[in-house]
């Protein structure tokens, strides 16, 4: 790679990281600019960004988008980039509704990557990960976490991280984190990015002056306040269900602790619903009829990352959250099948899965290629040709016709 | 650290092919594959190894390539890299691993969500019919997806379990032109696979 082009590569991937990632755990290995770091050198305030602004070509914030600009051009034909008409003028049309007259100067980009994040450069390139489609529950946690990074925008905070890490001791291992991340992301890059999130997050200061932003445009524009917590809350109950308790240290060196978070948006959230003297709508039928068409891919992908237990707890939420239940149980039934742990008797737990699957609806055709497989894998032949013969009769043109055939039938 | 299919894994592959690969050529004839089988080849090949792992390519790996991996046990993924939780390996984590008794759905299921953590997009297993790996027992399977730069490419996967090892060839090419171009003396290569008496 054009060393030039790693460089700028990792500089981008810095600003590209907004606050939203939870991070991975911040080992011992690395150093996490602590908030001593960061309170140490506090640059002067800016003032917002103007609408339609570009900043003067003379200085660092210039060059800063000049590089962001490039990465910008690169995730035109990103392979994961999801180009559907409907879902990004669904997203956009969020996205405008709460930043009003700066709408032209942003511009969303919705990639196939099955984490919870959405990120905004300085530039107004705002990127929304699949991952946080999944989990949002409603459109007004979706426009929670839209309108905080709008707010990051707003608020000119890239610039002001930059700055202040430019002037502090961070800056080596800010740029050797770096090393690994540039560019579009995708699976394989959830953990380097998140790694890094740890360390070009922005400061507490500015995560919660976005907090309060976020929250105050999602009001304006008619949605429920509280649900800004509501998406906090679920990240933290994610977290807690896989027992990935470490990566709290990641919000404890340059975010607000989460608990404090959730509550400062929850006081919040009911100033502004007083102020307003309605609490808003969360609308979760709109939100589910925009994601539907897209619901089984990221379910797909999120299965496909093989992180199996973080996967099974996110699951069990979306089934208490009620939306196409029979998918879901499918989808758990995947990742014990995929897990294969004879210890915790994953095979029987996800032949049950299957089964509620079955009992509910809306699980694929494949589910009974699944059960084939489960049985094949049992030695149990008979019921593991009935289902693969179920699954051909709903798919007659399957891509693996040939081989079911031969197993079914050996000898021919 | 073995190498990756198609331009899906060039992301990673960069850095390794710069550093540590060094090439040469493959001339047409038999040739020796990890000290684990030999294949027959009647064109001539540029051959990349070091850390990268016996990648074959005619117009260079970013355009197409085959790659061969050899003897993957038991919980091991198939570039044979356990992975960390943090540096440039932590993409390797959580990749899908081999487990004995896999059947050709499953490892189909593997290298998908392999490809699907390097960047590549919209896989799809176009077929899956079984086939002889060698004189063993194996399968094939062909494979459409987008890579990272949203280019279409197609890939043949080639393989067996038997005796609870792994061992896979993978070709990968553009849909468009090269795949089809090449195929028939990739299938040629496929074809002519012989284990070695000493491997297992």
């Amino acid at each position: 790679m054009n060393r030039l082009r790693l460089w700028s590569s990792i500089l981008c991937a810095t600003f590209l990281l907004a606050a939203c990632n939870p991070g991975q755990p911040v080992t011992d290995g690395q150093t996490a600019l602590n908030d001593e770091e960061s309170e140490e050198y506090k640059p002067a305030p800016l003032p917002d960004i103007k609408v339609g602004e570009r900043p003067d070509p003379s200085t660092d914030e210039a060059g800063l988008w000049l590089v962001v600009e490039r990465e910008e051009n690169k995730l035109h034909r990103a392979g994961n980039l999801i180009t559907d008409r409907r879902l990004n003028e669904y997203v956009r049309n969020i996205v405008c509704d709460l930043s009003g007259p700066y709408c032209p100067d942003i511009r969303v980009y919705i990639l196939r990557v099955p984490a919870f994040n959405a990120t905004m450069a300085p530039n107004g390139m705002m990127m929304v990960w699949s991952g946080l489609l999944l989990r949002a529950r409603n459109e007004a946690q979706l426009a929670a976490v839209l309108g905080h990074e709008i707010g990051h925008y707003l608020r000119r905070h890239s610039i002001q991280r930059f700055r202040n890490i430019r002037d502090t001791a961070g800056f080596l291992t800010f740029f050797s984190m770096g090393m690994a991340v540039g560019g579009v992301p995708g699976i394989a890059d959830i953990a380097a990015l998140a790694a890094m999130g740890s360390l070009s997050s922005f400061s507490r200061d500015n995560e919660a002056e976005a907090d309060a932003l976020g929250a105050e445009r999602i009001a304006e524009a008619g949605y429920d306040p509280r649900e800004a917590a509501a998406v906090w809350n679920n990240v933290i109950e994610e977290y807690e269900r896989a027992d990935i308790k470490r990566e709290f240290s990641f919000f404890l060196s340059s975010h607000p602790r989460p608990e404090d978070r959730e509550k400062d948006l929850t006081q919040r959230a009911e100033e502004l619903i007083k102020a307003k003297g309605s609490p808003g709508s969360k609308h979760v039928a709109r939100y589910r009829a925009a994601i539907a068409p897209f619901r089984t891919m990221m379910l797909r992908d999120e299965v496909r990352r093989r992180d199996y237990k973080r996967t099974v707890g996110l699951i069990d939420m979306l089934l208490e959250d009620g939306f196409r239940k029979g998918e879901l149980h499918y989808f758990k039934g995947e990742v014990f099948r995929l897990r294969d742990n004879q210890e915790e008797n994953d095979r029987a737990a996800a032949l049950e899965q299957y089964e509620k699957a079955r009992n509910i609806g809306g699980y694929p055709p494949r589910m009974y290629k699944s059960i084939g497989l489960l049985n094949l894998r049992q030695k149990n032949m008979p019921a593991a040709r009935k289902a693969f013969r179920q699954y051909l009769k709903l798919t007659p043109n399957a891509p693996d016709k040939g081989y079911i055939l031969s197993v079914i039938n050996p000898s021919s | 650290m073995k190498q990756t299919l198609g331009t899906a894994f060039i992301a990673l592959a960069c850095v390794a092919l710069t550093s540590c690969a060094s090439i040469s050529l493959v001339k047409p004839g038999t040739v020796e594959i990890e000290n684990t089988y030999t294949v027959e080849t009647n064109t001539a090949w540029n051959r990349m190894s070091g850390q990268v792992d016996d990648l074959w390519t005619l117009d260079g790996p970013l355009v197409q390539a085959i790659y061969f991996y050899t003897g993957i046990e038991e919980g091991e993924n198939i570039f044979q890299n356990p992975g960390s939780d943090n540096g440039p390996d932590a993409k390797y984590k959580n990749m899908p691993k081999f487990k004995k008794g896999m059947t050709a759905f499953d490892i189909s299921e593997m290298v998908v969500a392999t490809l699907a953590q390097s960047k590549a997009s919209d896989i799809q297993v176009v077929s899956l019919t079984k086939a002889e790996f060698g004189n063993r027992d194996g399968f094939r399977f062909e494979l459409r997806y987008k890579d990272a730069e949203s280019l279409e490419r197609k890939a043949l996967v080639f393989g067996t379990a038997q005796n609870d090892r792994l061992h896979l060839i993978l070709y990968q090419a553009p849909a468009m032109y090269y795949f089809d171009r090449d195929k028939a003396r990739v299938e040629q290569i496929f074809k002519s696979v012989r284990f070695l008496d000493r491997s297992a």
